[in-house]
């Protein structure tokens, strides 16, 4: 990969491996995960953005985030021989990447080479004209363009966007563009998206739209300022180039091929009962409080919730969502492989399987509106790492306590024998694994 | 598919069923009370009043009462009563210039670290599990877990305690100077700004110190099911118990 953005500053350790921001950049691209960089403006997320594009050859594509744009010109062109225009070529639409504007381009040969020029003011005005005369009726001359193809997009600035164009992009993170009521599938079964924005530290507030529409469709989210680069590595970048612009790293090796066979590897891969079950603690574990249940509780949490648990994991953390826990699995399932890459034994992995869960539920969860905003606050310095890092250590240590039971249970299901005696140990906040471990007992019984 | 895995969390599945079983009651032979392992003592302060060793640093995060003295017990440590904890903070506030074991730095960051109002919120388990008998409130303290069951080696009857919240509060100077022999503040305690609430009836209640942002409080009607991730204790361990190992 072409390499302009820097930074050696570690966001984990994992299995023994450091693991920096690119790492996760990697993770998530390999996990189909898609990444909001939140920052502030020129802390460089929108130079790793465009550096993950060379991963991918000329199957990325660059979009400014805008209030008048149609995504749907993106990947469609206007076959003008439909028009009963000559010369035959059709237009397509790209995005200008130091503007952001949709500019109408056509194919060309110069000396050989296949390149794309834009057209002049006159065939312009032509093309108007004829379009004009559908009266906007265009469906007929329209094509879907190869475009349709592409791997990755990258919305830089998304925040700036309204809310309709916002949806638009968000659709295209989904992986689909809908055309005249058609959902066209992009990339081939694999696309993943990337966007970049600085809106601050409260935009996952409920009442916030572009809070509830980033939670609901970007997977992970990393803050940037947070994970600065070292002063080794800004003394590297401003050594090397003053240009305070964003550097475009130029087509490199596609290596779209082994990222899309990694991804699909993660995804077959069977998923282990130990993160099954973490993921089960933070859905259900996480849930409990003593009025029974943290989400039937909705606004009247945590203001509601006993004193004695306010001011504790009861009172700062909700449970995650089920769309959360699969992002956290396949994420966990991510930065194991990356690890391993880096050089982690197989067995380290397998016997910390929880780490990697923890650190996956670190990065999905932080923005994703479950934390007590107030109490972080107040707490935690407004820092939601360290509020999840203290969620984590109690996870931690409430797995250890529950080891011996856990395994117990596990041993039981194996058997195909219920245990009234095993089950009756999971009380409280582990209440949920009498129903997991029998859920596991019938499947085992049904084998 | 689901594929039952021969380790969880890096310790293999099995004969964890016969090792978990084998501590319930039903399974249960004759019974006896868990071995505890000798501790180094360099984490923990020497109170010699009442002759045990009190840690240093707030642990076991993130577990309720129960599971707490289960956690200790495995280690060979145990939870401070309330007259115990009283003793450590009277100790503490009455050697400002250190005690053996730690500096003055380290006596005066862990006493405002356990009564100081400030955020964030921390709170320590107390071992004393109040029960009605008749139409009387006993506390039982002194939990060790016997044949796998926690159980308490001390049931006394709650007598010359204040019976009434205060919130605010009592004198905490009173408290530590006059608490009766359970180190709960007597009837005849000074007002102040300790927060109290007093031992309760309903057979579920059991002691928690206390201190966030609004006050520091004594707390003898809390629910042992709860856990938090600000929640944990100042382990101890008799000190004639060490010395036996």
């Amino acid at each position: 990969m072409n390499k302009s953005y820097k930074n050696s500053t570690e966001l984990m350790q994992l299995h023994g491996q450091s693991m920096y921001l690119n790492d996760i950049v990697d993770a998530c691209l390999i996990g189909r995960l898609n990444l909001f960089l939140q920052g502030d403006t020129g802390s460089g997320k929108t130079q790793l953005a465009r550096d993950v594009m060379s991963y991918f050859g000329n199957k990325a594509m660059f979009v400014l985030g805008r209030n008048d744009m149609d995504t749907r010109e993106l990947f469609q062109r206007f076959n003008l021989h439909k028009l009963g225009y000559k010369p035959k070529y059709d237009l397509e639409p790209l995005v200008n990447p130091e503007t952001g504007i949709v500019e109408w381009y056509y194919p060309a040969v110069e000396n050989g080479v296949f390149t794309y020029k834009k057209i002049n003011d006159e065939h312009a005005a032509i093309v108007r004209s004829k379009l004009e005369k559908l009266a906007g009726n265009t469906e007929d001359v329209k094509e879907l363009t190869s475009r349709i193809n592409t791997h990755l997009i990258v919305v830089d600035e998304l925040p700036n966007c309204v809310p309709a164009v916002r949806a638009q992009l968000f659709n295209l993170f989904d992986g689909f563009i809908e055309i005249s009521g058609t959902p066209y599938r992009i990339g081939k079964g694999y696309s993943v998206g990337i966007a970049t924005g600085n809106i601050g530290q409260k935009f996952t507030e409920s009442s916030n739209d572009l809070g509830r529409a980033l939670k609901d469709r970007m997977h992970v989210v990393i803050d940037t300022d947070y994970f600065f680069p070292t002063p080794r590595d800004t003394l590297e970048i401003l050594a090397g180039n003053t240009n305070p612009r964003v550097e475009f790293s130029g087509i490199a090796e596609d290596d779209s091929a082994k990222i899309i066979g990694k991804s699909q590897e993660i995804e077959t891969t069977p998923i282990p009962l130990e993160k099954l079950f973490i993921a089960n603690y933070l859905l259900h574990g996480l849930d409990h409080c003593s009025k029974g249940s943290k989400r039937r509780m909705k606004d009247a949490w945590p203001t509601q919730l006993e004193n004695h648990e306010q001011g504790s994991d009861v009172g700062l953390v909700l449970p995650v969502s089920p769309r959360a826990a699969k992002s956290i699995i396949r994420l966990s399932q991510s930065l194991d492989s990356v690890a391993e890459q880096k050089g982690a034994l197989q067995s380290v992995i397998e016997s910390n399987y929880f780490d990697s869960m923890m650190q996956a539920y670190k990065f999905v969860s932080a923005y994703s509106g479950v934390l007590n905003e107030s109490m972080v606050d107040a707490a935690y310095y407004s820092d939601k790492y360290k509020a999840l890092d203290a969620v984590i250590a109690t996870t931690k240590q409430q797995f250890e306590v529950q080891g011996d039971i856990i395994r117990a249970g596990v041993e039981m299901a194996a058997s195909g024998k219920t245990d009234a005696r095993v089950l009756n140990k999971f009380t409280d906040r582990w209440k949920f694994m009498r129903n997991t471990l029998e859920q596991l007992l019938a499947m085992q019984k049904s084998k | 598919m689901i594929h039952i895995p021969k380790n969880f969390m890096g310790k293999p599945i099995a004969g964890s069923l016969e090792k978990v079983l084998s501590k319930t009651p039903e399974s249960s032979g004759e019974p006896q009370i868990e071995p505890a392992t000798a501790q180094n003592l360099s984490g923990y302060i020497y109170v010699p009043s009442i002759n045990v060793y009190v840690a240093k640093e707030r642990t076991h995060h993130g577990l309720n009462w129960h599971q707490t003295h289960e956690a200790l017990h495995n280690e060979g440590l145990r939870m401070p009563t309330i007259h115990e904890f009283r003793e450590f903070l009277l100790y503490l506030q009455k050697n400002p210039n250190g005690v053996q074991g730690a500096t003055n730095e380290e006596v005066a960051g862990i006493f405002d670290d356990i009564v100081t109002v400030r955020n964030p919120n921390r709170a320590e388990w107390l071992d004393a599990d109040f029960k009605v008998k008749g139409k009387e409130l006993y506390i039982h303290y002194n939990h060790r877990t016997v044949s796998g069951t926690l159980t308490p080696q001390n049931k006394e009857l709650l007598t010359d305690y204040l019976t009434e919240n205060k919130t605010p509060g009592i004198y905490m100077h009173d408290w530590l100077q006059t608490a009766n022999n359970h180190g709960l503040p007597k009837s005849t305690i000074a007002e102040g700004n300790l927060y109290y609430w007093a031992p309760m009836k309903d057979n579920k209640s059991v002691a928690r110190f206390d201190a966030d942002s609004v006050g520091v409080g004594l707390f003898c009607d809390r629910d042992p099911g709860y856990s938090g991730g600000s929640l944990g204790l100042f382990a101890s361990i008799s000190a004639s118990q060490n010395e036996n190992k």
